[in-house]
């Protein structure tokens, strides 16, 4: 391979790759932006989702399936989260980050206990490849980014042409408010951590054929969404979808010359320059004006 | 006086205790001082770090190297402990000081979590999980009783612990601490005041990565190995747990959470193989039901 195919295909990983992450970060970016909880559990959510979809291909031999049953087994977890552990504490910001931990802790050595610590991997679906600017790149990840983009343009719809987006969007803006005028806020809420954990989990199974699946895989995600979401700007839906993006071709670039893990640490490093110069995040501004 | 009490009875303590005990004693003492040091940036100046595993593996790291390719020298080991937990926790602590609350939180993990990627990429420094090992230390350089005895690393971890509880305990009441306690209660007074507070925030920062340093170097002279499992995210979480549970009001009150929390995991550990799982329900359920802590809880039991 030379060194411009090479580039191209880094360039179309790390696009595929970044739009996965931005599943992953809207979903955190959401609960966030409605709660003001930091899911800590975010990353073994998606780890669920990946777990979840190789048990389900395992049964049934069929990935479809996996995409399906998967993100709604994590999604109704979620929910069934926030009702029982975020609920009881919702006004202590800082208490839920720790409530958080503890149910991250309780999923991952759950999954160690019942998965094993095993590294397993789930056969790429959709075999083949395509000619994408001349270069073979597997239809598989050409899919993924397929889904994703539509996952995220559904969650959009729902935002803005439904009731309960309308009533997310009123909370987020104002929950006493939102109260005052009949809005079931409990139930937006549950609504939002539940959404927040669909995403992570389809994220997770659309990522399984690509990475593998191992009981740790999700420390890896949560330290790229958190990058993510404080270049983004906190609780800022489309300041988390771009950063990811964005951030997903840079490493995409520099995993050209670098080890991913050097990657991850220019990512580290673009944080860091960013919470010098802007502490809220880049697009902090436009969340708050919204 | 109730401290020296303390000291005699855990200097005395090792007589009634099986090899077992002593090491298991040891090892108490080794987290009890990590606990304490991360209690600095928690407990004296508000700040809740979720990342005090790096701090402490690299204290072990860098201990570990220093022993391997310096000098076989424990008590060098602890200096280059510290000295290297210092600098990685002035550098974290530059950027993490700048912001309050949940996004000081994400700063420190995520900071630990690219360092854990780190030492899982680097084998060839790190050993991964497998880790590095060397032979047991003796007290001096070349001479003197074993560190690999449990007897001799149960109180060369307490004479660490004692030292630092002293200083500790000086540190809370000197003009600094009580800058870390105003800083801690109002910013804004604080800055009133006259106290720049992101400079007190950053030393205190410093000053806590540097003591869980110190203990990581504790850890790697006593156990003679080290793997980058140290940086795992748990371990910072730890420290969060014993200090909820033994309270951070106090400078002992991690280090009596973290006792209590090994020896309540030690006794599971005979019936559950995941320990972390009952770990788990109880950081859920104690930020439910006693979110000031087990220890508030007992002093609201007292003086009601």
């Amino acid at each position: 391979m030379d060194l411009s195919t090479l580039v191209l295909f880094q360039v179309l990983n790390g696009l595929v790759w970044g739009l996965v992450i931005a599943l992953i970060a809207l979903g955190l970016a959401l609960i966030f932006g409605i709660m003001e909880v930091i899911n800590v559990a975010h990353g073994s959510l998606y780890m669920l989702g990946a777990v979840i979809g190789w048990y389900v291909f395992g049964a049934t031999e069929s990935f479809a399936l996996a995409v399906l049953v998967a993100p709604a087994t994590v999604g109704a977890l979620s929910m069934a989260m926030e009702r029982v552990v975020l609920r009881p504490i919702e006004n202590e910001k800082v208490l839920t980050i720790i409530a958080t931990t503890g149910v991250m802790l309780v999923i991952q050595h759950s999954v160690l206990a019942t998965f094993g610590g095993a590294v397993q991997r789930v056969p790429s679906p959709i075999s083949g490849a395509v000619r994408v600017f001349g270069v073979h790149y597997p239809l598989y990840r050409l899919t993924v980014a397929a889904i994703s983009v539509m996952a995220i343009a559904a969650l959009w719809v729902f935002l803005t042409r439904t009731r309960y987006g309308l009533w997310l969007r009123a909370v987020r803006q104002d929950g006493k408010m939102a109260t005052a005028l009949g809005i079931p806020v409990g139930r937006v809420y549950m609504l939002a951590v539940g959404l927040g954990g669909l995403l992570a989990g389809l994220g997770g199974v659309l990522a399984a054929p690509i990475v593998v699946v191992q009981y740790q895989m999700g420390f890896d995600i949560l330290a790229t969404v958190f990058i993510v979401v404080v270049i983004g700007g906190f609780g800022s839906l489309f300041g988390a979808a771009f950063t990811a993006v964005l951030l997903g071709v840079l490493e995409g670039l520099i995993t050209v010359v670098a080890t991913p893990t050097w990657a991850r640490i220019a990512s580290l490093a673009v944080m860091g320059a960013i919470l010098l110069a802007r502490p809220d995040g880049i697009f902090r501004r436009r969340a708050i004006a919204r | 006086m109730k401290s020296l009490v303390l000291l005699l009875a855990l200097v005395l303590l090792p007589v009634g205790l099986g090899r077992f005990g002593r090491f298991f004693a040891a090892e108490i003492f080794t987290w009890a001082l990590y606990a304490m040091g991360f209690n600095i940036c928690f407990g004296m100046a508000g700040m809740l770090s979720f990342g005090h595993a790096a701090f402490f593996a690299s204290g072990a790291y860098a201990a570990t190297w220093s022993i391997l390719y310096i000098v076989r020298d424990p008590w060098l080991a602890l200096v280059a402990a510290m000295v290297v937990a210092t600098a990685l926790a002035t550098l974290v602590g530059f950027f993490a000081v700048r912001v309050v609350s949940h996004s000081f939180v994400i700063i420190t993990i995520t900071f630990s979590l690219v360092l854990l990627l780190l030492a899982h990429s680097q084998k060839d420094i790190t050993g991964g999980d497998d880790g590095l090992l060397f032979p047991p230390l003796s007290l001096v350089v070349g001479t003197g009783p074993s560190l690999a005895t449990p007897l001799v690393s149960y109180y060369v971890a307490l004479a660490v612990l004692a030292v630092v509880y002293v200083l500790l305990q000086r540190l809370s009441r000197s003009p600094l601490g009580l800058v870390f306690q105003a800083v801690r209660d109002s910013e804004r007074r604080a800055t009133l005041a006259g106290y720049d507070v992101q400079r007190y925030r950053w030393l205190a920062f410093v000053l806590s990565g540097s003591v869980a340093g110190l203990a990581g170097g504790v850890y790697a002279i006593t156990h003679s190995q080290v793997n980058a499992q140290l940086f795992d995210i748990t371990v910072s979480v730890d420290a969060v747990i014993w200090t909820l549970i033994g309270g951070a009001g106090s400078v002992l009150g991690p280090a009596v959470g973290a006792a209590l929390v090994l020896a309540f995991t030690h006794l599971v550990s005979n019936w559950i193989v995941y320990t972390q799982i009952p770990v788990g329900i109880l950081l859920i359920l104690i930020v439910i039901f006693w979110p000031r802590g087990l220890s508030g809880m007992w002093r609201s039991w007292q003086t009601s």
